[in-house]
Order: C-alpha cells, then structure tokens, then sequence
C-alpha cells in the first residue's frame, strides 16, 4: 500500500506509531526529525499517489483545532474542525485536497491527546460546539490502522452538549462498530447518485455500498449525516437523486438522520487548474463552469439555485423534514 | 526537430558518431541534423540550463530527449539497466520546491544535486525524494517547461550513490554510450492521434473552430460521437430549411451550445421572455452572459415621445420578482 513510511524520530515509541506499524511489517521506514523535512518540501504530482504513496507519521504543532468557513455544518453553533490527518486514499475527481497540498502522501498525527486538550479549551467557551474531522483526510477509510475513535468517544461521552461529526465515503467501520452509539457523534456519509458516484468518485466504495454501511450503523444505533455534496450535474441527476434519496428516507429513521447538506461542485482557481491536468478528459470538466464572484469555479447562479433547490424539494417529497436540511451557499 | 542532450562526450560518442550531423559553428557542444539535434553541455545544472536555453532560444525544438548515467539510491535499482525518469527534483543545499513530470507510465523518479554524492548520509537524504541522483535533469525539465515543449529522460545506472567512490567514467564511457545509443533507436516515437471533427455544413474558419470546440465539449460530456450528436439536434432539419447558410450555421452551433448546457439554456430563454417588455419596443437589454452578476443594463434610443412613454410603461410593467425567480433557480427545465 505505502512505498514507504517516515516517522519522526520522537515518536517512535508512541503507541499509535506502534499500532500503525503492525500492518506494514515489510514497508521500509525512514526515520526523520520532522515531517515537514521532506513532506511538502518538493511538488509532488497528485496523481503519484497511484504508484508511489508514502506514510508519514507525526506530530501536528499549532493550532489543533480550527474554526470552520461559513456554511460549514447547520445551526447557530461554533463549528470545528480538528486535524488528525492529512490526505487521502481515495480519489475524487473533484476534491479540493489535489490542489491545497503540495504532496499526495498521507501524513498521520499520532497526538490526540493534545488535540482533545484543545478540544475540552473550546468546549469550556462554547459547550454546544461542533466538531467535524474529514476535512483534509477519510475520517474512517485508515480507522482500522490508527484506531483513534474510542478515545474520541470517552470525550464526547463526558461532554454531552458537544457533538462531533466523522466525514467519510469509507465502509471501513470495523473501528467505531462496537463502540457505545452516542446521541452527539454523527458518522457522516459523502452521497451521490449510483453512476456519478461510479462516475466521480473513483477508488471509493461504491454508493450502494456505503448505504449498505449506513444500515449497519442505524441498526446499531448510531446517527448519521448526509451530505450530497458536491452535486455534478449530468443528464440523469435529477433521476439519480429521485432515487438515491428514496433510499435514504426509507433506510434511516426520522430520529437517526442529524442532517443532510446540499451543495452544488465548485473549485478554487487552483484546484481547478489541478483537475484539469489530472482528469482531464473527465465529462465533469465539459460543463459551461465560470469564474464566479468570489474567483471560485462554478456553475452559473440560476443553474445553481436550480440545482440546490430541486434536490431540496426532492427530500421534502420523500418526507425529510426540512429543519434537518441546509444548503451550502457560500455567501451566493 | 528534437533535442537530444547529454551531459558528457564521452556518453554522447555514438550518437554523435552515427547520427548524420554538424558540429554548430558558435555553440559549443551542438551538433544539427535535418529532425535532430545533440546537445553535449557538461556536468552541472547551471551548465545544463544555459546550453539548452540558448539552443530553444536560436531553434524550435518541439520535445527534448535528456540521456545520460546516474547513481541509484534505491538498492532495487539495478546497475546497468535504462529506466525512465517520470519527475524530476532538485537539491541544492535544501530540496527545490520545483518539480518537472514528463508523461510516462514509469515511477521512477530523479533528484538532480549541485555537488556530487560522495557520502552515505547525503544519499540517504536524497532518497526520501527519489530513487535515482544525477546532476542535470532538473535543468532539462526547468528548460522545457519555459519553453512550453515536453521532455523524456532515460537514465543508465552507473552505480549506487554514495557507496562507490568518484569512479572512473572515462574507462566506461564508450560502453555506457554504446548501450544508451542502442536503446534510443529502440525508442519509437508515439503520435497522439488527432481527432478532427468535420462540420455538416460549410462555415467560415472561426464557425469551425467553434464547431470542432463544441462538439469536443459534447462527446466528452456525454460520451456520443460525433454522427449521433448531430442526430440528436435533428441537423437533417437545419441542413433541410429554407434560409441562408450563414442562418443555418448559427442555428446548428446555437443548438450544440443547448445540448451541452440545457439549464443555462432554459434559464437563459426564461430571462429573454420576461425582457420582451423591453426588447418589443425596441430597448436592447445588456445581461451576463455567463449567468453570474444579476443586474442588467437597457439601451435605447429614443427619437420622439412615443418612444419615451413606451420605455416608462415597459419599466411600470417589468416583472422584477419574476427576474428574481429565475435568478433564484425557479425556471421550468
């Protein structure tokens, strides 16, 4: 999987290190004094990360946990996001991570410890505070090798006002399965139509497999978000999310569904100028994208609020109740 | 015409030898052919980088060919073989942020130094970045990059960096040249094909380079080709009208532009209709094309009271929270 891992030297002996390496017996190791000496030092092309993928395991100074932009997460809260990783195994055509770092290998922070410090600071401020993990790495597809989560929990189980949402398109919850399913922890699943996902979102479960995984967990008792998000407009889209959502509305229960976010795809200048370079035959580039408002890639303002507003309807016909909808506007 | 470039004479011997060329009366080290062209610069990435930018300066080459020895820092590596270089890198006292990919399938990449490497350590840092040392491909890439053109490299292992000391080239170099020299005429040259589309009707130069960007556009989004795109827009029935082909060739484009991008289309169609207040008596009205900035301009000329008291009714009757509407998504598609 990993060509090779770098760990910081001081970290050697931590015992998230330890676990990680228990599943790379024969990976050569390289021992560094700090990530950053070779990770991000040089450009690495995104799309290496199919044949030459290296680990880094390190630990993340600074600041730990950030406030998120706005129409990040629903409701009057402060949100966050927490960094335990950088970077991800899978390979969506639009994600924003192939033009943000300069290399597409995985860097692991192994100080959790440290990040829940950080975590209680801002929960002492804000009790009903958010926490998102996902933004720059799966929140779950390595959740087998790094086995943080349960320490996460025994957070969230002593601070019941704050919640905490894990990002994903993984099938991998072998690590939170049998974890107690708490009120404020919401796993929340990427979703599109069955074909876009085919489509776009290469390398990921497919969708009929991540419903499958969002069953498992409603039977257990843990809530789920859902974010369609970024919605690419193609011929079927309309059909697609008629069904896909169909899907969603029987398969969890009003009281298990946190949220669902809606939001149309759009690209920094940057990220576009990556996709096209990476996928550049991808059907999602032949789109009339433009340059909008805030320099950002995107569809044209009324194509747009179609789009938003008719996967909105969409739900509301298949009785979700619009409270646990929110639309990721950006400030249109 | 390409270019070949080569850091030593003494790996450049049998390309030079058997390649039917002239020695260049002011570069030194540059040797023309009728499609090729040897570049010898000498070792070093300075040496590299203003030997080669003086050549793209007084030629048009359209690819760069960059052969020569390197060190391995991976032991996988083995001594003798030929691999392609995919990135390079640089390291001068601190790695280079800087790197140049060619296309190739290969995973092999190459880290270009200042100095040579005659240490373990300094080997051992270098391969956090890449598998092979040598001291000029970075300078090619760099080269190629300013110049807009693509490079290939192809890089024979002379030896493990770092563990052998500085070796004696000159004893090897006819044997390294003869083996780099075979494999290039093994190298074939693979042409993207060109696709071209060819318009159903005759238009001017600018109309088809319209055409061929849209049709590229359709078969790329929905995957048809050509032939079923232009039945889909029922072209049979353009072709078949009764107009001039100046107005046939603006309905077919017209149409492509609607089959690509149908909502900007429909929501486009649903501001036109609510402008016909303005548009009928004879008001032009200005709006963003892309569908971004919501506001919209009218101009008119007006020549007598009519034309007056028509724009004011128009402006009384404008349905403004219709515009909204359409702006806010609510069109019928």
């Amino acid at each position: 999987m990993f060509e090779k891992i770098f760990i910081e030297k001081d970290i050697k002996d931590n015992t998230y290190t330890k676990k990680v390496l228990t599943h790379f017996k024969d990976t050569p190791i390289q021992y560094l004094d700090k990530v950053e000496d070779v990770w991000g030092r040089v450009k690495k092309p995104y799309l290496q990360k199919r044949t030459s993928l290296n680990l880094f395991i390190g630990k993340k100074m600074g600041e730990l946990v950030k406030e998120a932009p706005d129409a990040y997460g629903m409701g009057e809260q402060k949100h966050y996001y927490f960094i335990h990783a950088y970077n991800c195994i899978y390979e969506c055509q639009y994600c924003y991570l192939q033009g943000y770092f300069n290399s597409p290998d995985i860097v692991l922070f192994i100080n959790h410890d440290e990040i829940i410090q950080q975590m209680q600071k801002k929960v002492d401020m804000n009790p009903d505070s958010w926490f998102h993990a996902g933004e720059f790495s799966d929140s779950l597809a390595l959740s087998h090798i790094t086995d943080e989560w349960s320490e996460y929990w025994d957070f969230f189980k002593k601070n019941k006002q704050a919640k905490l949402e894990l990002r994903t398109k993984s099938v991998n919850i072998k690590s939170i399965i049998n974890l107690e399913p708490l009120e404020n922890v919401f796993v929340s699943f990427t979703l599109a139509g069955f074909e876009e996902g085919k489509k776009f979102d290469l390398k990921t479960p497919s969708v009929k497999a991540r419903l499958k995984t969002i069953e498992k967990l409603v039977n257990k008792g843990f809530k789920i978000g859902i974010h369609f998000d970024p919605i690419i407009y193609t011929e079927s889209t309309i059909e697609s999310y008629n069904e896909i959502i169909g899907f969603i509305a029987k398969l969890i229960p009003k009281e298990k569904l946190g949220y669902i976010s809606i939001g149309v795809v759009r690209f920094t200048k940057d990220v576009y100028r990556e996709v096209e370079r990476n996928y550049s035959d991808s059907s999602m580039l032949h789109q009339n994208f433009i340059k909008s408002f805030d320099g950002k890639v995107r569809y044209s303002t009324p194509m747009r609020m179609w789009i938003l507003n008719t996967v909105k309807d969409i739900c509301i016909k298949n009785n979700i109740d619009e409270n646990v909808i929110y639309l990721c506007m950006e400030n249109d | 015409m390409k270019l070949i470039h080569l850091a030593h004479r003494g790996e450049a011997q049998e390309f030079t030898k058997n390649l039917d060329l002239v020695a260049h009366s002011e570069i030194n080290g540059l040797y023309l052919g009728e499609k090729i062209a040897v570049l010898i610069s000498d070792e070093g990435i300075y040496n590299t980088l203003s030997k080669i930018s003086l050549c793209l300066g007084k030629f048009k080459f359209d690819k760069i060919l960059n052969f020569g020895i390197a060190g391995a820092l991976d032991s996988k590596l083995e001594i003798d073989e030929i691999y392609q270089i995919r990135t390079s890198y640089s390291f001068g006292d601190k790695p280079e942020f800087k790197s140049f990919t060619s296309k190739t399938n290969s995973i092999i990449d190459c880290i270009s130094t200042h100095e040579r490497v005659l240490n373990l350590e300094f080997a051992n840092k270098l391969s956090s970045f890449a598998k092979i040392v040598d001291r000029e491909l970075w300078a090619v890439g760099f080269a190629a990059k300013q110049a807009n053109i693509p490079f290939e490299s192809y890089k024979l292992i002379s030896d493990y960096a770092g563990k052998t000391d500085c070796f004696d080239i000159k004893n090897k170099a006819l044997s390294f040249s003869e083996k780099l020299f075979s494999f290039y005429q093994k190298l074939e040259d693979i042409e993207t094909p060109n696709y071209q589309y060819t318009p159903p009707i005759s238009m001017s130069f600018t109309n088809k380079a319209r055409y061929e960007k849209l049709i590229t556009l359709a078969v790329n989004k929905y995957e048809y080709t050509e032939e079923l795109i232009l039945e889909k827009i029922n072209t049979h029935e353009i072709i078949n009208e009764k107009i001039r082909e100046k107005a046939k060739v603006s309905i077919l484009l017209n149409r492509i532009e609607e089959f690509i991008n149908p909502i900007n289309t429909k929501a486009k169609f649903a501001l036109d209709q609510n402008f016909s207040i303005f548009t009928k008596i004879g008001a032009k009205v200005n709006y963003d094309k892309n569908l971004e900035n919501k506001s919209f301009s009218l101009v008119m000329e007006i020549n007598s009271q009519t034309n007056l008291d028509n724009l004011k009714r128009s402006i009384d009757l404008f349905n403004m929270s219709k515009h909204n509407q359409i702006w806010n998504g609510s069109f019928d598609v």
